[in-house]
């Protein structure tokens, strides 16, 4: 990504300690880093002691991208006036497929993914993260979802027999 | 975040209840009832979430499972005491179907108060087939409420409107195939101090006249009349979609604060009482969209009605033509009314690729 010299850089430091270098731009794109700024305006050097190198570097690739994004986007509305909407379909269907490409990960990066994005509170991150999780466990059979997420059935055999017994609406099949 | 020892940890269960509730929020209702079964940790998860959808057609239109399950869902759920910020009820196209359906629409009644004591901040009713639903009063007093759409089709509902309406936080009303008439619309429109978005779709709109005065964003889609005309005093709209059958004959009063209307106007009939002063209502557009059969006799009539008029805040304006091909006369019409634009930076004349294009219209009311 090109940076112009007048930009201010922030550092970033994950949990084990690795530090990342991003304009203030893409750091405001997290709103828990927005405020501290908005607090502190001469803080360069932040700690991020919840998230670790992997995951943060993948926050920032997510807010790198959407940034340059809405900023494409603002220069095509300058220059050519507001009625280009085709192209801003083509570039919203664009940043889709890449936020789609993004989320081709395991379940364990996934979660994790879910923290980092509640934790720095990066909106787009976390609906995305949320709305990818519910499509793993849409149209999965509670075993299925067990599987997918490595959920330990802990409810004894009575237990599963009471909850059925006692909420059969929930089970009922519809023809 | 440290990844645990164990080869399968199981991260989605260690996520806190308001992370999981919100993944939850985006399945069917019914998958989210069943994830009790999951392990302990799920065993009362899905009582908390506060976006509710119930759609028949999840059922196969089966009423009775459907009261059933609705029915059920909320009484085990009333323990847990949680807001349902967002609650839909969803019983379309099912007409001639399903012969139990009046069991639904009463039990509704139940529901939405379930709904309103619950805090509820988003509230869709999408019924149709000629259904009795009845809405009880509360939902019309619920100080919770900003967004409510009401998709009635057919229904009885000036005989549901109660003598008081207050819904002072009440943002956002999107009204599809409901009919009104005299000062009802007016009343419901009184009731709600704060109203901004108003989507009226199919709607009809049987007085001479209403007014709505906080409204900001206006869409109002083929409304039905049986007057002459219908008048609308909204004059603090800043974004207008309007879309006319060809026998609805609005007058829109004075509005000076629309920056951006986009127009469709269906009608072969351009008449000189029929809008009068259309563009001049919109003096302060900042972008302009008009669909139309015959925009050449708009431009017209309106030049002809203002001849000094001119469009100073006009920056884009883009006229899509329905039917056949302008022709030298008309393209002589479209340069005489650019003239009346001084400050254009942008027009467009071509025609209208889908006729129904549906118009964008801010919303607060997404999907599931």
């Amino acid at each position: 990504m090109a940076r112009s010299s007048t930009e201010n850089m922030i550092t970033l430091m994950s949990s084990d300690g690795e530090e990342f270098m991003v304009t203030e731009k893409v750091a405001r794109e997290c709103t828990t880093i927005r405020n501290m700024l908005e607090d502190d305006c001469v803080i360069t050097n932040i700690p991020l002691p919840n998230v670790t190198s992997d995951i943060l570097s993948m926050v920032i690739e997510y807010c790198m991208e959407h940034v340059a994004a809405a900023e494409k986007a603002a220069a095509e509305t300058a220059e050519k006036g507001s009625s280009s909407a085709p192209a801003a379909a083509k570039a919203n269907k664009d940043l889709e497929e890449w936020d789609k490409a993004f989320m081709n990960v395991d379940v364990y990066t996934l979660c994790d993914l879910i923290l980092a994005a509640n934790y720095l509170n990066v909106s787009g991150l976390l609906d995305l993260t949320i709305q990818t999780a519910a499509n793993l466990i849409k149209g999965k059979s509670p075993e299925q979802i067990r599987k997918t997420f490595h959920i330990q059935n802990d409810l004894s055999l009575e237990e599963e027999e009471k909850i059925r017994s006692q909420t059969p609406w929930a089970f009922e099949k519809s023809e | 975040m440290e990844r645990m020892e164990n080869e399968n940890p199981d991260r989605l269960s260690s996520l806190s209840d308001d992370l999981i509730v919100s993944i939850l929020s985006h399945l069917p209702i019914r998958e989210v009832a069943q994830t009790c079964m999951l392990s302990k940790r799920w065993r009362n998860l899905w009582a908390i979430v506060p976006s509710l959808c119930f759609d028949i057609h999840d059922w196969n239109v089966d009423c009775e499972k459907f009261n059933d399950f609705v029915g059920n869902f909320l009484l085990k759920r009333d323990g847990a005491c949680t807001d349902t910020h967002i609650f839909r009820i969803l019983c379309q196209d099912i007409m001639h179907i399903c012969d139990s359906f009046d069991a639904v629409c009463s039990e509704a009644n139940k529901w939405i108060t379930y709904a309103v004591k619950h805090n509820v901040k988003i509230l869709e009713l999408s019924f149709d087939g000629y259904c009795d639903l009845d809405i009880p009063d509360c939902l019309f007093t619920c100080k919770t409420l900003e967004a409510l759409k009401l998709d009635l089709y057919d229904s009885n509902f000036m005989e549901l409107i109660p003598s008081t309406i207050h819904l002072p936080r009440l943002r956002n009303l999107n009204l599809d195939q409901i009919n009104f008439c005299d000062d009802n619309l007016e009343k419901v429109i009184l009731g709600c101090p704060n109203l901004q978005d108003l989507s009226m779709e199919n709607c009809g709109l049987n007085m001479s006249k209403f007014s709505c005065h906080s409204v900001q964003r206006l869409r109002l889609v083929g409304p039905y009349t049986s007057n002459e005309t219908i008048s609308i005093s909204a004059p603090c709209v800043q974004i207008l979609v309007l879309k006319c059958h060809k026998d609805s004959r609005v007058i829109l009063k004075e509005m000076p604060k629309v920056t951006q209307a986009t127009l469709y106007i269906n009608s072969s009939k351009y008449e000189r009482e029929y809008n009068c002063h259309l563009f001049r209502s919109l003096s302060g557009v900042k972008s302009l969209d008009i669909s139309s059969l015959c925009w050449e006799e708009i431009l017209i009539e309106e030049m002809q009605k203002c001849p000094t008029f001119q469009f100073h805040s006009l920056k884009f304006l883009s006229l899509h033509w329905i039917g056949s091909d302008p022709s030298g006369c008309s393209l002589d019409t479209w340069s005489a009314f650019i003239k009346h634009c001084p400050n254009l930076e942008k027009h467009s004349l071509a025609p209208l690729e889908k006729p129904c294009e549906e118009f964008p219209f801010a919303t607060i009311i997404k999907g599931r």
